[in-house]
């Protein structure tokens, strides 16, 4: 089903769209997303005033994001990845509070920073390699660590992540819905177009490893301590794209085959992006006060959010389990099915934990507001995207085959008994982030905090400046004052006369020796 | 001698002619001075379409006047004459249409237009020049004729900016006339050849006297290509009438300094025996200090027209910096940004030139909320922004890429680090411009528009803004087409670097 390349030679500086199985399995992920979304958002925002603007922004976000999917050179790419971050802007700044503008702001200085690494590095990729079409071989670490900072903004490589949380809590949800489900595997595309994560890389595979399971842990942990069930999420996806670059990273080291291990991490994301656009756009659902039979804790709500949640800890007869069991036969290590039950264990702890969360909310008076238009209908369209999709996509069918033999299903439950042991634990040790703290509480948050503390400040918006000294602060800020002053002082300098009277000293001399 | 060959100097007359006529119109004649006004813009344009078709088969017409034995003028139309030419008789074109809009019942109109119709016959002679002499006296043309329209309010500030750039124009054309003097003294009459090379000779024999001319040369040209530390003249000449400012920092003025350059280096020096003179690393590390200094500057400026000021001191840079890496890609990144930057600004001015008129805005601060009152006017200064920013499919994109990677090619790899430098810095100063427009409430309601306006303003300062905005999203959008600005730059970089 894969089709030929289609060359664009008059866009830009020559795209080309491409079409093999990585690239459709996003496109139809991405666009199930945003579809789901955009309906969502149609529904929700029917009496918003501003809709009109939000709607414009939110097409072209979901053109570009589409268009990264089938980008078939780096520039084409990037053209796609750069419109993409600035259109989610005004998305992420919707609701012009002062939170969401200034969220907005550092959402914003993150995508840019990424945008201007991506830029240099493709320009440095194209100058050594030549090659103006994907796959583009990346020889040197310092490209690798570029391309790496540009695409990690997006997918939440731990340190590049701090952004997420607040982004998604501060959105508009169908914003948000789309952000997770559309935007955030596009790092991960990225990392397979430009082949960072190799045999033959430049940078060593062990290093993605220890990345992606540092996110992979980082993501859990800081996920279990947040009680927002957007922040949950948002954390789920820093883990969740954690587990992706380690596979990456496992795969090469084991020398798997690169086609079918991008078919599997392409299938993994595209699931974790159905998975978690309909996780948003329940959470975004109860808290609109979208209720049946008067109940917003209601046990079919509940199960149309379970039904994603557990996809996403893998449980068997899910997308979940037939991605895991596809990176499970496309690498074939012992180490790596070793990281994923502990990762799915992990990930069932913290989805449990989201659920309490949101029951939690469901029942809480406050978050009781009437917003407009009932959005089960997308919400439908989302949890059965998560329940059939991945099953009836035509490239996928070996490996659902695969992952439907009773082993595969039997090695399903051990994590998910895991993880609702370590679940219970937690609560039991009285974790429903009341003031009474057990020791597994202060154990995790001081694990949580020694992990991400010194990147991330309090309100998880922008990096935490707070380690530094006070002193080390106040000379920065006196320095920037400084420089600023002295730029202006200089431009104050070059008066008209000094300037003047110099050319003509200039002049002078020069006819002196001319004549 | 062929017809082809009296085009360059009909390109010339189709402006120089009426806007003596229009001097000679009482103010009274509206009508009939936009008739004359709006008909030479568009006879030049078909008559540069006509030029452009005659170079395009292959042809050099040029037309040459002796004025004293030895020096003559000439007027030449090759491929990087021609893409100057093109851009001045487009853009004049768009500008009339505002200008005549913008200066709608205000005084002294004649005057306006007939210095604005000199004002780019000088443009077209500096792109048309065919030898250092030609260039000179059509650059010295410009200076003056440009005086009267920055000054042309009369307010005490606007005559204190025009003195002011006299003064540096002046002493910059002093220069380049002692300069050009000297070379003529050591090598005779120098014509512009592609490639240069007229002088490898004497580069050879006297190094150092030809570098002293290359400094100049360039320093005085560089005052109107607003190089650090020459660039004082330009934040304040934004004073001038909206489409004055658009033209200025557009095609007109620091557009000559530019191409004036580019001409220095590649027809008359050559890329040889810049190189073996060793000037050109020289001419690299000014235009940098000027991308990052216009920058800094414009970031903390609250003037909207200021802020562009500064932020035309930086990108012109962009093409100072391309010329003096010598190399083809860089090359053609230069060339095709004197184009792209030419739509991108003139867009920008436009767009305050708009708000300035419709809403009085001038400042920064006072646009919270426009994006809703005028939100076709700020779209297209967004599209702009965006593309000075360098985010694809805008236009700044494509001159980006071309200099990073002819930089590369030429193995200054730092050149990459300051290009997205200063993307972030450009960021950081027109971002904020956008968010204030589009996301923040107003302070007060916006006036209401006059009853019976269906546009958000006059249609004729709408319709030039939008044509420029969506020209700069299309050349950055189909630049690999075949008749983009980037083909055409592709082609000149060949006649330059194939010998």
């Amino acid at each position: 089903m894969n089709g030929p390349p289609l060359e664009l030679p008059w866009l830009v500086l020559g795209g080309t769209l491409t079409f093999d199985g990585v690239a459709l399995v996003f496109l139809a992920s991405t666009a199930l997303a945003w579809t789901s979304a955009g309906w969502a958002a149609l529904l929700y925002m029917r009496n918003d005033p501003q809709r009109g603007r939000f709607m414009a922004f939110f097409a072209l976000a979901m053109a570009s994001s589409l268009l990264a999917a089938i980008a078939g050179d780096p520039i084409t790419f990037f053209l796609a990845y750069s419109v993409l971050g600035l259109a989610a802007y005004p998305l992420v700044a919707h609701r012009r509070t002062n939170r969401a503008v200034r969220t907005a702001r550092w959402y914003l200085v993150f995508m840019l920073g990424g945008e201007g690494a991506l830029l240099a590095a493709i320009l440095l990729a194209a100058d050594t390699s030549g090659a103006s079409t994907f796959p583009v071989a990346i020889a040197s670490v310092g490209v690798s660590i570029l391309v790496a900072l540009g695409l990690g903004v997006k997918c939440g490589v731990p340190g590049l992540h701090v952004w997420m949380p607040a982004t998604y809590a501060a959105a508009p949800w169908p914003a948000a819905v789309a952000l997770a489900g559309g935007t955030v595997g596009v790092g991960v595309l990225g990392f397979l177009r430009f082949g960072l994560v190799t045999p033959s890389s430049a940078v060593s595979h062990d290093v993605w490893i220890v990345l992606g399971a540092t996110g992979a842990v980082l993501g859990v942990v800081r996920g279990l301590v947040r009680r927002e069930p957007e922040r949950i999420l948002a954390y789920s996806s820093v883990s969740q794209m954690g587990v992706a670059l380690a596979v990456l990273g496992f795969g090469a080291a084991g020398g798997a085959d690169t086609t079918s291990l991008a078919l599997a991490v392409a299938a993994f994301v595209a699931h974790h992006a159905l998975a978690k656009a309909s996780l948003f756009m329940g959470v975004g659902a109860v808290r609109g006060g979208t209720a049946l039979g008067g109940r917003r804790d209601h046990p079919v709500l509940i199960a149309m959010v379970a039904i994603p949640a557990l996809a996403l800890a893998g449980a068997p007869l899910t997308s979940g389990a037939l991605a895991k069991s596809a990176i499970t036969s496309a690498v074939g290590s012992p180490e790596l099915d070793c990281f994923l039950l502990v990762s799915s264990a992990a990930t069932a702890a913290l989805m449990l934990h989201f659920l309490a969360s949101l029951v939690r909310m469901s029942r809480a008076g406050d978050a009781a507001r009437s917003l407009g238009g009932s959005v089960m209908a997308p919400w439908w369209l989302s949890v059965m995207a998560v329940a059939l999709g991945a099953w009836v996509w035509p490239a996928f069918r070996s490996m659902a085959a695969d992952a439907l033999r009773p082993s595969v299903i039997m090695n399903g439950v051990p994590p998910l008994a895991i993880g609702a042991l370590m679940w219970a634990a937690l609560a039991l040790g009285g974790w429903k982030g009341t003031r009474r703290v057990s020791i597994v509480d202060r154990t995790a948050g001081r694990v949580g905090s020694g992990l991400s503390g010194w990147i991330e400040s309090r309100r998880e918006v922008r990096p935490d400046l707070s380690h530094l000294s006070a002193g080390t602060r106040r000379k920065a800020r006196y320095l920037t004052a400084r420089g600023v002053a002295a730029v202006a002082t200089l431009d104050r300098r070059v008066g008209t006369w000094t300037l003047t009277g110099s050319l003509l000293l200039g002049l002078v001399l020069a006819l002196r020796v001319l004549l | 001698m062929s017809w082809i060959d009296l085009l360059p100097p009909f390109i010339l007359a189709s402006s120089l002619i009426p806007g003596v006529m229009i001097f000679l119109l009482p103010e009274s004649r509206h009508d009939l001075r936009t008739t004359l006004n709006m008909a030479s813009a568009v006879v030049k344009v078909v008559a540069v379409g006509m030029l452009l078709a005659v170079v395009a088969g292959g042809r050099t017409p040029e037309w040459r006047w002796p004025l004293v034995p030895g020096v003559e003028l000439l007027l030449q139309a090759d491929e990087l004459s021609l893409l100057f030419v093109t851009l001045s008789a487009g853009l004049w074109l768009v500008t009339t249409v505002y200008a005549v809009a913008y200066l709608e019942g205000s005084p002294q109109r004649s005057r306006f237009f007939g210095f604005f119709s000199l004002c780019v016959s000088a443009t077209v002679g500096i792109a048309l020049a065919g030898n250092l002499f030609t260039f000179l006296f059509f650059y010295e043309i410009l200076t003056i004729t440009t005086y009267p329209l920055l000054v042309h309010r009369g307010t005490r500030r606007a005559l204190a900016a025009g003195g002011r750039y006299l003064a540096y124009t002046l002493s910059g054309g002093a220069l380049l006339l002692v300069g050009t003097a000297w070379l003529f003294a050591l090598a005779g009459p120098v014509d512009f050849v592609p490639g240069g090379g007229a002088i490898d000779e004497l580069s050879r024999t006297r190094p150092t006297e030809l570098r002293l001319i290359f400094a100049l040369l360039v320093g005085g040209l560089g005052v109107k290509a607003a190089i650090v530390p020459l660039h004082g003249w330009l934040p304040v000449a934004m004073i001038a009438p909206a489409p004055v400012s658009a033209l200025l920092h557009a095609v007109a003025v620091v557009k000559a300094g530019v191409f004036g350059i580019v001409r220095v280096v590649y027809s008359v020096y050559g890329v040889e025996a810049a190189g073996e003179l060793g000037v050109l690393p020289w001419l690299a590390a000014f235009a940098t200090a000027t991308i990052l200094f216009g920058s800094l500057r414009a970031l903390v400026q609250d003037n909207l027209k200021r802020r562009l000021a500064y932020s035309t001191v930086s990108q012109l840079s962009y093409i100072t910096l391309g010329v003096a890496l010598a190399n083809p890609l860089a090359f053609t990144g230069a060339i095709v940004h004197l184009v792209h930057q030419g739509l991108m600004k003139i867009t920008l001015f436009f767009c305050a030139g708009n708000l300035a008129e419709t809403l009085e805005v001038h400042r920064v601060s006072e646009m919270r909320g426009v994006g809703r009152r005028m939100p076709w006017t700020m779209g297209a200064f967004t599209i702009s922004a965006l593309g000075m920013v360098g985010v694809p499919p805008v236009a700044g994109f494509v001159s980006k890429w071309y200099l990073g990677a002819g930089a590369l090619q030429a193995g200054h790899g730092w050149v990459v680090a300051v290009l997205v430098v200063s993307g972030l810095l450009n960021a950081a100063y027109f971002l904020p411009i956008l968010k204030t427009a589009w996301i923040d409430t107003p302070a007060r309601p916006w006036p209401e528009r006059p009853e019976g306006r269906r546009l958000e303003t006059a249609w004729m300062l709408l319709f030039p803004t939008l044509v420029t905005a969506l020209l700069s999203l299309l050349v950055g959008l189909l630049a690999a087409a075949p008749f983009s600005p980037l083909a055409w730059a592709h082609r000149i970089a060949l006649t330059v670097f194939a010998p």
